[in-house]
């Protein structure tokens, strides 16, 4: 679209043109000196201010679309995914005759295929992904066999192979990774693609019935510890998109299986390894079971689970770390194999450790992963990166030490496994960071005898030494012989998360002596915006701060006053861990770049007294024609004295612009289709669901139902029972929980629609605080790391906690990490379901003025009544696009 | 040059240097701004005569203009009142004479936005002092600061109530100053207690009052505090001050070239308003 790219243009030149000549900053100076504060005329910002570190890891599904293929199985147009592609050329291919041919295509590459596709297309929204992935589901469907089990191979006519003993129909590895896929499938397009995923569910629901017969009879699916993993994970995924009890109670009693094979413990070999038999080997290919028992003890509640899979973690695979390498095999006796090394090997480890630290809250075993994981960027015997960012091939593995063999083939699995491994390190800053770590020294030749330590390190000179602990395994920054750097933070000034930064830098500090962090509150003043600005003029930004809000964003960034967040690797790796493309869609500036990490939400809803309404025989209104109704039923002379002193609402009566998000702009977004005020420099907010949230409070006013005043300050008249509703965020939960007030019971249900809005058009405003890095800042990468860490689970755990308010994160109602912190406060689990059904301000640099225009339509009509609501909307609109124009 | 004028300029240099630097420099600054855009962040850009024009067809400007002349005509002959009737007072023997003086002048000390604060609560409509008072002899509550008619009045009852003590100081400076062998000669006379206030004090007084009504005005010109923290400027715009105007386009909206064009309008407003009264007043004082 042209317009869109001008305006791009645009804005990149602005921003590209933003940093003002020495006159200009003088300038700046001295009016900050006339007006704000002492200004820094004389400073200059760090040359090195914003200089990129190791950008992210690129992920590419290139060569995974190349192996693609089209054929007809059973009647149905599917996907497969050739087995292999011989260097140099790089040709799908099928099996080679010395194999015996099985065929070209596999269940068993095609389900975990749709395995990365399915996160890809969560990742990024990729289109392309989400219709890949369901294609290779059609051929998972199609090779079921109407019973549960499945074949496994195809030949280039679609024609299933019924004669191989690795494609015989069995409940097998094949059948235990199509109810890994079908389980993703449902985790990831259940709710939007209910549709396409029709024909899937009844195959699922046989594979699953058919599976949960070997598992009642006690055998593993396959016979296999890594089938019966891989189906769990499956089964773990379905779980935590439609719970439901039997499932949970399958997904339990796979679990238990898994606990029960490991044998041997730290100090004997073959050290926690689970094997399939106790005379059978261990095996690095495939061997999920850490990952699915880690899982299984998030989903399901069992902390037993996740102690278990510690147990192979800690004392089998820490000693791979110490090692310097993974092995291919591990005899009972604990005699070890170490080649071929290939990804099928390394990336379940690198998941498992990554499975872990979800579990355990533990960053250590992220870092482990991260470690683990450079085997794909070169950290491996023959220093040749296995994964190619640029192609999205992947090696097939390393045949042997001396010398070191190669295998420069490509096929599906190796680049399955690589994606998949990788995937999920590009969604943890910690192993992000730690990616591109070597191992220094030669590496152990057998895992009995591994140094009690070894050290890692980068080309950029960081250093990181792993060493044996009582509990397995700990690591330790080594920090350099300079001083340690200093990040200055302010986050909001208001106890509770002043409280909150002081607890989360205390740890941060604990871990990283060598980038030491100093909380100073956000200095006083209206509004933070204020603040901030004043800050930017006199060059006195902190290094992060975590109150910027969307109304100051855009102007930030036009300014060059703040660092770019997605492409750096640590918080790149936090926002694709916590966030979907559609959740970060609102949040892009034109240039398409992220420059503020969304934090934390406060989806509006409306509280009401439980009792209040009980006793006046009102319902939670759902319709803003029930809301009205109800403001007429709840407004009451309680003494007698012939004055109204008991309201259903309070609508504030200032028109300071942020007042409207507790009024206006919850009941505009409850039914304007996703619609804000402006999109692409027009105003849009001229429309039926303003008029209808307009209407309804000027209905209030005109009829004397809603109270045409300002309470007291310092007094909250919800609190005290004056008023039973009220539109506010999950923060007021902890508010009223410090008020301590006897017999309250409170709910909250969305914000009520106009008549007809569909549930689909209905959104909550969503009051999103971000957190920026200033340009100003001398070490943007130390501040991205501290962002992460600010951002991930174990502080969003902690933000709940203490303050009531929301991570905005993807699946934050469902998500079992979180479970036990919602409940931690009422309502809380409630809010937690609209953090995606969200909008916040328009990322507009005149969003304050515009607000400004609407809050006098909404004082002239709807308070006052002395202009129509039509009118004063038409007015307001006209102004705002006098603003935009302007400029 | 001489010792004795090398010691004026060496005596008199700080102060020249604190004035250029703090105020002809902003000045300047401010008149040159009027001809940019700028929001604070960005290169300012040469505007030409956009602010001027839009200055000129603003009507919230004009609307806040009128707004502060609304206030002005209720808190300058209010506060000159008020403070020349409580010197009256204070000027007479009375009972711990020295804690009253100092109470009334208490006020004058504390931040603007604290009593603003407190006064908000006083006038709340729910459970303020005020309409609690009201309540009691069977009026019902007003809504000070929430009716369009009542706002404005209720902020410059506020601002009287927060300046009077400085300028009753004012006043009792002056009161000293009326000649013992007059007062005596108009009581000899047999003048009543009003003919004395009206013949005598008052026009003793004249030169304390010129200069009360020239600071009220010029402050009275800068209302900025309490309708920030009051109103906001609501309700309908009617308390929406100049300065306050003039803070949202600088702080809230970044059009730093606009604000800076409504300070050097207000500075000329306030300089042909206060050349008026002194011109009004300079003939009473002559005559």
């Amino acid at each position: 679209m042209a317009g869109g790219g001008d305006r791009a243009a645009a804005w990149r030149r602005a921003t590209v043109t933003s940093r003002p000549p020495i006159v200009a900053r003088c300038w700046r100076g001295a009016l900050a000196a006339s007006l704000l504060v002492p200004a820094g005329c004389a400073r200059t910002p760090a040359a090195e201010s914003t200089a990129q570190g190791r950008p992210p890891l690129v992920l590419s599904l290139e060569h995974l679309r190349h192996l693609g293929l089209g054929v007809t199985v059973r009647g149905a147009p599917v996907r497969a995914v050739a087995l292999y592609a011989e260097a140099p050329g790089y040709a799908p291919s099928g099996s080679p005759a010395r194999d015996g041919y099985e065929g070209i295509a596999s269940v068993d590459d095609a389900a975990r295929a749709a395995v990365v596709h399915l996160r890809a297309f969560e990742s990024t929204g990729s289109a392309p992904a989400r219709t890949e992935a369901l294609g290779l589901l059609a051929f998972i469907v199609a090779m079921e066999q109407g019973d549960g089990e499945f074949l496994n191979f195809i030949d280039v006519s679609g024609t299933p192979n019924r004669s191989a003993p690795s494609s015989r129909k069995s409940m097998s590895f094949w059948a235990a990774r199509g109810i890994w896929a079908m389980g993703e499938a449902v985790r990831v397009l259940g709710t939007s693609d209910s549709v396409a995923l029709n024909t899937m569910r009844p195959v699922l629901q046989r594979t699953v019935t058919r599976a949960e017969r070997d598992v009642r009879d006690g055998r593993l699916i396959g016979g296999s510890a890594t089938a019966t993993a891989e189906a769990l994970l499956g089964l773990l995924a379905m779980q935590r998109a439609e719970p439901a009890p039997a499932l949970a109670a399958l997904a339990t009693r796979m679990a238990e299986q898994l606990v029960q094979l490991t044998t041997g413990n730290a100090d004997r070999a073959p050290w926690g390894a689970r094997l399939d038999r106790s005379d059978a080997d261990w095996h690095a290919w495939g061997g999920r079971s850490v990952e699915a028992l880690a899982t299984a003890a998030v989903v399901l509640g069992r902390r037993d689970f996740a102690t278990a899979a510690q147990r192979e973690a800690d004392a089998l695979w820490t000693r791979f770390l110490l090692a310097g390498r993974v092995p291919a095999v591990i005899t009972p006796a604990g005699r070890v194999t170490w080649y071929p090394q290939i990804a099928y090997g390394v990336g379940p480890v690198v998941e498992g450790f990554l499975a872990l630290a979800d579990a355990t809250g533990e960053s250590r075993y992220a870092v482990f992963a991260g470690l683990t994981a450079g085997w794909f960027v070169g950290a491996n015997a023959s220093g040749v990166r296995m994964y190619d960012e640029r192609t999205g091939r992947s090696f097939d593995g390393i045949d042997g030490p001396e010398p070191v063999k190669l295998n420069r083939n490509a096929g599906a699995e190796s680049t399955i496994e690589s994606l998949l491994a990788l995937q999920r390190v590009a969604g943890s800053p910690e192993a992000s960071e730690y990616l591109h770590h070597r191992s220094v020294g030669a590496p152990s030749v057998s895992l009995d005898s591994v140094p009690a330590r070894r050290e890692y390190a980068s080309a950029t000179g960081a250093r990181v030494v792993v060493s044996r602990t009582g509990a397995g395994l700990d690591y330790e920054r080594v920090a350099p012989a300079t001083p340690p750097i200093t990040l200055t933070y302010w986050p909001a000034a208001n106890p509770v998360e002043v409280r909150l930064a002081v607890r989360l830098v205390d740890q941060w500090n604990a871990e990283h002596p060598d980038v030491q962090v100093k909380v100073q509150p956000l200095p006083a003043g209206r509004s933070s915006e204020e603040v901030l600005l004043a800050a930017i003029v006199a060059k006195a930004t902190p290094d992060v701060s975590s109150n910027v809000s969307s109304a100051l964003l855009a102007r930030l960034v036009r300014a060059g006053s703040v660092v770019r967040l997605d492409d750096r690797t640590a918080t790149a790796a936090r926002l694709d861990e916590r966030t979907t493309p559609a959740m970060l869609a609102s949040l892009r500036l034109p240039d398409g770049g992220i420059y503020a990490f969304p934090w934390k939400t406060n989806p509006q809803m409306l509280m009401y007294n439980v009792d209040l309404l009980q006793a006046a025989g009102v319902v939670p209104p759902r319709t803003q024609l029930e809301l009205l109704e109800a403001f007429r039923r709840l407004t009451r002379d309680s003494d007698g004295d012939g004055r109204l002193d008991r309201w259903a609402m309070w609508a504030p009566v200032k028109t300071t612009w942020f007042e409207r998000f507790y009024d206006f702009y919850p009941l505009y977004l409850a039914s304007s289709g996703g619609r804000t005020l402006v999109r692409d420099g027009k105003v849009i907010f001229d429309n039926a669901a303003a008029v209808s949230a307009l209407d309804l409070l000027r209905r209030g006013f005109d009829e004397g139902v809603l109270p045409r005043t300002n309470f007291a300050l310092g007094r909250d008249p919800f609190a005290d029972g004056t008023v039973a509703m009220k539109i506010i965020g999950p923060w007021f939960v902890r508010e009223l929980d410090d008020l301590g007030i006897p017999g309250l019971r409170y709910d909250v249900v969305p914000v009520p629609a106009a008549e007809g809005t569909a549930p689909g058009d209905r959104y909550a405003f969503a009051d999103l605080r971000s957190i920026a890095i200033f340009s100003t800042t001398r070490y943007p990468d130390a501040a991205a790391r501290f962002v992460a860490f600010l951002t991930s689970p174990a502080a969003d755990r902690l933000l709940i906690e203490e303050a009531s308010q929301l991570p905005y994160r993807r699946a934050l109602a469902s998500d079992p990490r979180f479970a036990a912190s919602l409940r931690r406060w009422p309502t809380l689990a409630t809010y937690a379901n609209h953090v995606e059904r969200t909008r916040d301000l328009d990322l507009d640099p005149d969003v304050v003025e515009i607000f400004d225009s609407i809050s006098e339509a909404y004082e002239a009509s709807a308070i006052y009544g002395i202009v129509p609501v039509r009118e004063a909307l038409t007015k307001a609109a006209a102004e705002a696009t006098r603003i935009l124009d302007a400029r | 040059m001489r010792a004795e004028e090398r010691s004026g300029w060496q005596l008199s240099a700080p102060f020249v240097l604190f004035l250029l630097a703090f105020a002809a420099y902003p000045i300047c600054f401010a008149i040159a701004l009027v001809f940019m855009h700028w929001d604070l962040v960005t290169v300012p850009s040469f505007a030409g005569l956009d602010n001027l024009v839009h200055l000129a067809t603003d009507t919230r400007f004009w609307r806040a203009v009128a707004n502060t002349f609304v206030f002005l005509f209720i808190h300058v002959p209010l506060q000159i009142a008020t403070a020349l009737a409580l010197a009256l007072a204070l000027d007479r023997p009375l009972v711990l004479r020295a804690f009253w003086r100092a109470a009334f002048f208490l006020p004058v000390v504390i931040s603007g936005a604290v009593v603003a604060i407190l006064w908000s609560n006083l006038y709340a409509t729910d459970v303020g002092l005020i309409n609690g008072l009201l309540a009691r002899v069977g009026i019902a509550p007003v809504p000070w600061l929430t009716d369009p008619r009542t706002a404005m009045p209720a902020i410059a009852l506020m601002v009287t109530w927060k300046n009077v003590g400085f300028y009753v100081i004012i006043y009792l400076a002056g009161l000293q100053n009326v000649p013992r062998s007059c007062r005596e000669a108009i009581e000899i006379e047999g003048a009543t207690s009003w003919q004395r206030f009206r013949y005598l004090t008052l026009p003793s007084l004249l030169p304390q009052t010129i200069l009360v009504l020239t600071l009220s005005t010029i402050n009275g010109f800068q209302l900025f505090i309490e309708p920030y923290v009051m109103t906001g400027g609501g309700p309908l715009r009617r308390t929406y001050s100049v300065v306050l105007y003039l803070y949202t386009n600088a702080f809230s909206y970044q059009k730093m070239g606009y604000a800076a064009t409504i300070g050097v309008a207000l500075a000329l407003i306030i300089g042909a308003v206060v050349a008026l009264q002194r011109r009004m007043l300079g003939r009473a004082e002559a005559a």
